[in-house]
This record gives C-alpha cells, sequence and structure tokens, in this order.
C-alpha cells in the first residue's frame, strides 16, 4: 500500500475561501424515456487568480457544468437537480435572473469555443463591445467606444480602432476569439470561463490565444475556469484539474500531481492513449471500448467497462468521490494502484 | 513498404475562381493547391500536415481525380489518372478509396451497415446476397466490429464505430491506396488511439500506402513514415517522420512543432517556444517571395522577394533561403540557428559551427 502525502501548504490553500465552489451539483436533461442526469455529483472549486481545469472527453458534461455556472441551461428540456454554486459565498442558484444578470458580465464572463455564433454577424465588432460595455457601465457611447478600441488593443489586435468598424465575417477564427476576451474582459470579470477557446484554431493561433490569456490573467488577477478535451493544453495553462468521465468528476489534483501520478485509472489512459506517450514506433495504447449509458453503470463505478484494472469490488457499488488531501478520485482501488503518469 | 512508386505528383495546381458582381464574373483565384510535388511508395504512409486552408484536401481530393486539377500531373502506378475517360477511371479509382474526417456525414441515414459496406462489392466484385454478406462480416471483423452489426443504422453507432464503418467501405474494393483525411479529428483522444491503431494493423496486413492528412503533427508523427508539411497551397518540408519531427529544416516546420503543447507541464512550462505573429495570409494573395516571409522569425530581405525552390536533400527536401542563400543550413536542422526575433545579432551570427 502506498501513502499519500499532503503536502501542508497546499492544504492552507484548499482551506482558504474560494472564489466559486460548486457543490454536489447535478444536472438532468428531460428525453423520451425520463428525466438523464449528464451531470452528477459534481464538486470543485477555483480559486481567485488561479486557473482550473476541467478536461474530460466529448460528452462527459464540461460545457452543460460550465452553462449551469452561468445558468444559461435551458430549462426545460434541463433542469436542475442538486447541489449548490457558490461564488463569493453567494448561491448563484439562489438568484433570479436580473440578479443573474448582473452576475454575469460584472462578475463572471465566458468564451466559447466557436466565437462567430456568440456575434451578432449584423452588427459591427465595435457596436457589439459598446453595447457590452454599457450594459454594465454607466457610460457615453463615445467612452464605451474608446474603452473598446483599448480592449481590442490590449488583446493584440493591430489597428484596433479601425477594425471596430469590421463585421465579424472580416475576422479570421483567431481575432475572433480576441475580441470576444476583449468584451469578457470590459468589466474586468473575477472569474473567466473559458469553454475549449482555442479548440477551433489553428495549433499557432491557439499558442497565441494560450499567451494571451496567461498574460491577461496575470495583469487583472482574474481566476479562469478552463475547459478543455487537450491534455496538452491542460498541461500548458491549468494550475489545478478536475477530470471529468460520464457526468462525473472521477479525479482533481495539482497539474503537475495530475501528470505525475494520477490516482484514477480513466485519467491515466488518457495520457497514455496520446500519441506523444512513449517511442513513436510504439503502438499506442487506447483506453477499450466506449462511454456507456450511464443507466447501464448506475450501480458501480461508471469506468468499470474499460477499465484494466476493475475488479470485483468496483461492481458492488457507485463509487464517491474521496478526498486524499488536496487531491480527490472516485476509484476504490486508490490505494492500491500506482499508476504512471507522463511527468 | 518498398520503394516502388505508387503515386506521382508533379507540379499539382488547383485554383478555384471566385465570382462576384452581378454577371458573377470570376473576379480572382483561390490558389489552394498551388505546385504540388511529391511520390508515394507501395505500403508506405505518407503524412500530410499543415494548417487549416494550406490545401491539404484539395491535394488529397486532387489526387484520386474527385477534382480536375487546374494544372499538373498524377500518375497512380504508373498510369496518368488525369488522361483516362470515365469508364477507365472509375476501375482505377476502386484501388484508391477515401476516408473523410466526418464519419457521421460520410455514411447514408437510411442505409445499413451491410448496404454501406457491401454497395462497393457488389460494384467492384459483384458480390450478392448472402455471399455478399458474407464478405461485409469478414470486412466487420477486420475493423473491429461484428456480424451482429449487418443491420443496424449509422445513428445506432459512436464516432469511432462509425469510423471503422467507413474503414471497412474503403478496404471493400481492396484498394492500393488509402486518402485518409483527418480520420481521428472528431474523435476523443482515447477512440482516436484505437482508430490509428486499426489503420496501422490494415496497412500491415494488406500492404496499402496511406496518404495521411492532418492538422496534427504528433498523430502524423506517430503514423508516418515520411512528412510532407504544407503552407498555403505548397510543401514546404518532405522528409524522414523523425527528421521532420525532430530536426525540422523548415521554419514554419519548427513553429508548428514548438506550437503543440506537450502532455507534461514541467517540459511545457519550461520549453524555448516561437509564437508566431498573426493568421496564416489568404490564398487569394499569397505574399509573394517566400509566402512564409510574414510571419518567419527568420525572414531575409530575399526572402520578400524570391520565391524558394524545393531544394531535394537527404530523404526529401526543404524550400527555405536558409538553406541556399542564407546562413547556408544546407540541409541542416533550423534549430541550429537563432530565430531573428529571439536574437539580438544578425541570423548569419548565430550559426553554429
Ligand atoms: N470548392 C472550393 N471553392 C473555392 N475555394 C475552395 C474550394 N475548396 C477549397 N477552397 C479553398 O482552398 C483552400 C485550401 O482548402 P483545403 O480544404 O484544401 O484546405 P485544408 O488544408 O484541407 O484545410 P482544413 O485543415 O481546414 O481542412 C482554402 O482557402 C479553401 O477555402
Ligand atoms: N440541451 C440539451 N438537451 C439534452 N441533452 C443535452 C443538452 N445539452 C447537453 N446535453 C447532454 O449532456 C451531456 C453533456 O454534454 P456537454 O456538457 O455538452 O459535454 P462536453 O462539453 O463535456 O462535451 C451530453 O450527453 C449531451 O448530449
Ligand atoms: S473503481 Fe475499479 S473499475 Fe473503477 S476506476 Fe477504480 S479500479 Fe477501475
Ligand atoms: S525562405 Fe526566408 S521567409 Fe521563407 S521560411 Fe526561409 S527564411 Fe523564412
Ligand atoms: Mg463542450
Ligand atoms: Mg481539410
Amino acid at each position: 500500500m502506498t501513502t499519500l502525502i499532503v503536502n501542508e501548504e497546499v492544504m492552507d490553500e484548499v482551506r482558504a475561501d474560494p472564489l466559486l465552489s460548486v457543490e454536489n451539483f447535478a444536472v438532468e436533461f428531460a428525453t423520451g424515456h425520463g428525466w438523464s442526469r449528464v451531470v452528477d455529483d459534481v464538486s470543485f472549486s477555483v480559486r481567485a487568480g488561479e486557473t482550473m481545469g476541467l478536461v474530460g472527453e466529448s460528452g462527459s458534461g464540461k460545457s452543460v457544468t460550465a452553462m449551469s455556472i452561468m445558468r444559461l441551461i435551458p430549462t426545460p428540456p434541463g433542469r436542475i437537480a442538486a447541489g449548490r454554486i457558490l461564488f463569493e459565498g453567494q448561491d448563484l442558484l439562489a438568484l433570479d435572473e436580473p440578479q443573474m444578470r448582473k452576475v454575469r458580465g460584472n462578475h463572471i464572463a465566458m468564451i466559447f469555443q466557436e466565437p462567430l455564433t456568440a456575434l451578432n454577424p449584423a452588427f459591427t465588432i465595435g457596436d457589439q463591445l459598446v453595447e457590452a460595455i454599457r450594459a454594465h457601465r454607466k457610460v457615453t457611447r463615445k467612452q464605451a467606444g474608446d474603452r473598446a478600441a483599448e480592449l481590442l488593443d490590449l488583446v493584440g489586435i493591430p489597428g484596433a480602432r479601425q477594425r471596430l468598424r469590421d463585421y465579424p465575417h472580416r475576422f479570421s477564427g483567431g481575432m475572433l476569439q480576441r475580441a470576444m476576451i476583449a468584451g469578457a474582459l470590459a468589466c474586468s470579470p473575477k472569474l473567466l470561463i473559458a469553454d475549449e477557446p482555442t479548440t477551433a484554431l489553428d495549433v499557432t493561433v491557439q499558442a497565441q490565444i494560450l499567451t494571451l490569456l496567461r498574460g491577461l490573467q496575470q495583469e487583472f488577477n482574474m481566476a479562469m475556469l478552463f475547459i478543455s478535451h487537450d491534455l496538452g493544453v491542460v498541461a500548458d495553462i491549468c494550475d489545478r484539474v478536475a477530470v471529468m468521465y460520464a457526468g462525473q468528476i472521477v479525479e482533481s489534483a495539482t497539474v503537475y500531481e495530475l501528470f505525475e501520478r494520477p490516482l484514477h485509472p480513466y485519467t491515466e489512459g488518457l495520457l497514455l492513449a496520446m500519441p506523444q506517450h512513449g517511442k513513436p514506433t510504439d503502438r499506442l495504447v487506447p483506453i477499450p471500448g466506449v462511454v456507456p449509458e450511464a443507466a447501464s453503470v448506475a450501480d458501480r463505478c461508471r469506468f468499470e467497462t474499460r477499465c484494466r484494472y476493475a475488479a470485483d469490488e468496483c461492481r458492488a457499488a457507485p463509487v464517491p468521490l474521496t478526498s486524499y488531501g488536496p487531491r480527490a478520485t472516485r476509484c476504490v482501488r486508490s490505494k492500491d494502484l500506482v499508476l504512471g503518469g507522463t511527468s | 513498404m518498398s520503394d516502388e512508386t505508387l503515386v506521382k505528383v508533379q507540379g499539382l495546381q488547383k485554383h478555384f475562381p471566385v465570382r462576384s458582381g452581378l454577371f458573377g464574373r470570376v473576379t480572382a483565384q483561390v490558389r489552394a493547391v498551388d505546385g504540388v510535388d511529391f511520390e508515394i511508395h507501395r505500403g508506405e504512409t505518407l503524412g500530410l500536415v499543415g494548417e487549416s486552408g494550406s490545401g491539404k484536401s484539395t491535394t488529397g481530393r486532387a489526387v484520386l481525380r474527385l477534382i480536375e486539377p487546374s494544372a499538373g500531373s498524377v500518375h497512380f502506378d504508373g498510369v496518368d489518372i488525369l488522361s483516362l475517360d470515365s469508364g477507365a477511371l472509375r476501375r482505377t479509382r476502386a484501388r484508391m478509396q477515401m476516408i473523410f474526417q466526418d464519419p457521421y456525414s460520410s455514411l447514408d441515414p437510411q442505409a445499413t451497415v451491410a448496404d454501406s459496406v457491401g454497395e462497393p462489392l457488389r460494384v467492384h466484385r459483384g458480390l450478392r446476397g448472402r455471399a455478399r454478406d458474407d464478405a461485409v462480416v469478414e470486412l466487420l471483423e477486420t475493423v473491429g466490429l461484428q456480424a451482429r452489426h449487418l443491420r443496424r443504422f449509422p445513428y445506432e453507432f459512436s464516432g469511432g464505430q462509425r469510423q471503422r464503418i467507413c474503414i471497412a467501405r474503403a478496404l471493400a474494393p481492396s484498394p492500393d491506396l488509402l486518402v485518409c483525411d483527418e480520420p481521428v479529428s472528431a474523435l476523443d483522444v482515447s477512440i482516436q488511439a484505437q482508430v490509428i491503431n486499426l489503420l496501422e494493423d490494415i496497412q500491415q496486413e494488406f500492404g496499402i500506402a496511406l496518404l495521411f492528412i492532418s492538422h496534427d503533427l504528433a498523430v502524423v508523427r506517430h503514423i508516418s513514415d515520411r512528412i510532407a508539411v504544407m503552407y498555403l497551397g505548397r510543401i514546404v518540408e518532405i522528409g524522414e517522420a523523425e527528421q521532420v519531427y525532430t530536426q525540422p529544416r523548415h521554419p514554419y516546420t519548427e513553429a508548428l512543432l514548438s506550437a503543440i503543447p506537450v502532455p507534461d507541464p514541467v517540459v511545457q512550462r519550461r520549453r524555448d517556444r516561437i509564437v508566431l505573429d498573426g493568421d496564416i495570409p489568404s490564398p487569394l494573395a499569397p505574399p509573394p517571395g517566400c509566402r512564409f516571409h510574414t510571419r518567419c522569425p527568420y525572414a531575409m530581405d530575399v526572402c520578400r522577394e524570391v520565391d524558394p525552390p524545393m531544394i531535394p536533400m537527404a530523404g526529401g527536401g526543404v524550400a527555405c533561403h536558409l538553406h541556399d542563400r542564407g546562413p547556408r543550413l544546407h540541409g541542416r536542422s533550423v534549430l541550429e540557428i537563432e530565430p531573428r526575433s529571439r536574437a539580438a545579432e544578425p541570423v548569419h551570427a548565430n550559426v553554429k559551427p
């Protein structure tokens, strides 16, 4: 049996009040045969100024979690089935829509994978930025226009003042994402939720955007909830990481701990499946099978159908998320497994 | 893999006319592929990488003559496929198959697996009924599916399974060449590894050559014997996979490698990174001289005027003035010099002996 070393310094930080705290959160969607729980028992926190990564494969519930924090889940067909979302100690789920509108934009902003879909093609970039600024600040159009130019310049768009007059279709994907970031910064949010902000971009442009986000975050001491399916990007930008599988968080840790020694077999599987792992001539190591229907694994560890370490005890009951100091994992065998990372 | 040439592409161009105005006059040309040469050997995997819009898909489609090239030639097994009439082309095409990125839209939602995979067996091998179904089952088993999947429809499968069905369908006419256009880009990493292993197995078993198109250099390096790197309609570097990945000769290849994040925070945060300025320019009006000069950290005066020719080298070639007029790398890796944006001194002073 291996002991998990608890770093007291890290524990002090854990005990400090988080900016955002999601607790035992669950979301369900109405389907032909009743409610389907797509996010289940999700708990994590984001502290001021840090970047928390949310990583997992498509459909694992990352976007639904993010949209829930912004209260942007369509209800119906969706409903929040359990849990609390505390932002600076206040439960966002208890707010009415006008109160929530104040939170969005003033304190929490969000950027998306497809910036084009978030912009109106019929209005210029400048009009949309001005509108975003004036929705939250009592300033004149002129002042808002100046601020918009400042923001575009800040996110690295050359000739910012002229570009304000452009319509979105004149911007490349990378420039649109910069414009979205400018809009998100308009009200100096304490938390930026970035849902796969670089997934639709080329890698050289992705590198630019990651560099930009890192710089802005330091400049404004802004916390980020950074959602990605790409472990390389997560290794680059996150301080801590939560790994999602089939609607649940299966592991959370600091980025260094996660890559050096994952505690959950799914995390290990993701790391081993990357083409950069091992020698280029080695065969890749996939995770066998596919994500199962949630209902078919409701009575056991959800990863049991694909786990190479699965044993009888894994089939006995659903597995709770268990904390080991600053880390947490959802695996009954975490104490006797020694898993391999990439670091 | 052998040294026998299966595909030979020379001077390939594909320009798309851009029409505008009331009378739809041609006002410009998108130079999607603008003079590309390469060979694929029997049983070999040639990786084709580059960013969005660089012309990878257009190249792949032109090789199969799914679109008519504007100029150049494509020889398949010694035959100039651009000279073939439609009947001869159809017979040749059976030996060249294609699979696409989106396994959702490339299967007919109304057709069962037996019909999708069975159709090419009927067309090319004249199989019907029981014989056809038996052959389909054999193909399904090759790609890791089973006989019980025969009567199912595409919506009943996951993305990875659908890509397996597409691969089975492509294998049906026993092709010599498989053009794979971003075959794993829409798949999650764990499933991506399953499909890449499958493609490698199939290649081993049947000796099929692959043209593997992807924007992901890490995936391409894993599966390819050789890699060609495209930028704005041109191949800028081509060589043995290991050389291209670890000893790149072209500044764009170096930048591309530097931009792929390494899934290890310790290594990733210590790396010396090159962050390129700006976006890929429009293929409507590629920059004069070297097409990469607007973003190249090593650009010299000559680069703004003279289009660098492809200079042949051991295992491939590179199109960059650093190898002829510049600091004369002569085929050595561009990693040996400091990019101008990082170095205070002129580029020439930084060549290591
Ligand atoms: N039918 C068409 N008509 C006009 N332009 C086209 C057509 N097909 C492709 N293009 C243009 O040709 C260029 C190369 O396109 P291509 O699809 O080959 O790029 P790619 O390298 O495959 O990019 P991606 O990584 O986005 O798939 C692009 O600028 C594209 O917009
Ligand atoms: N509006 C909706 N109606 C029904 N199901 C939804 C809706 N939005 C998301 N889902 C489902 O919720 C699950 C999680 O989705 P999502 O959070 O988007 O995943 P991720 O962002 O991790 O790829 C998926 O099974 C998805 O199909
Ligand atoms: S509980 Fe069992 S099946 Fe689940 S991840 Fe741990 S070892 Fe694997
Ligand atoms: S030719 Fe000049 S601009 Fe082009 S890649 Fe080489 S050094 Fe850079
Ligand atoms: Mg999502
Ligand atoms: Mg393409």
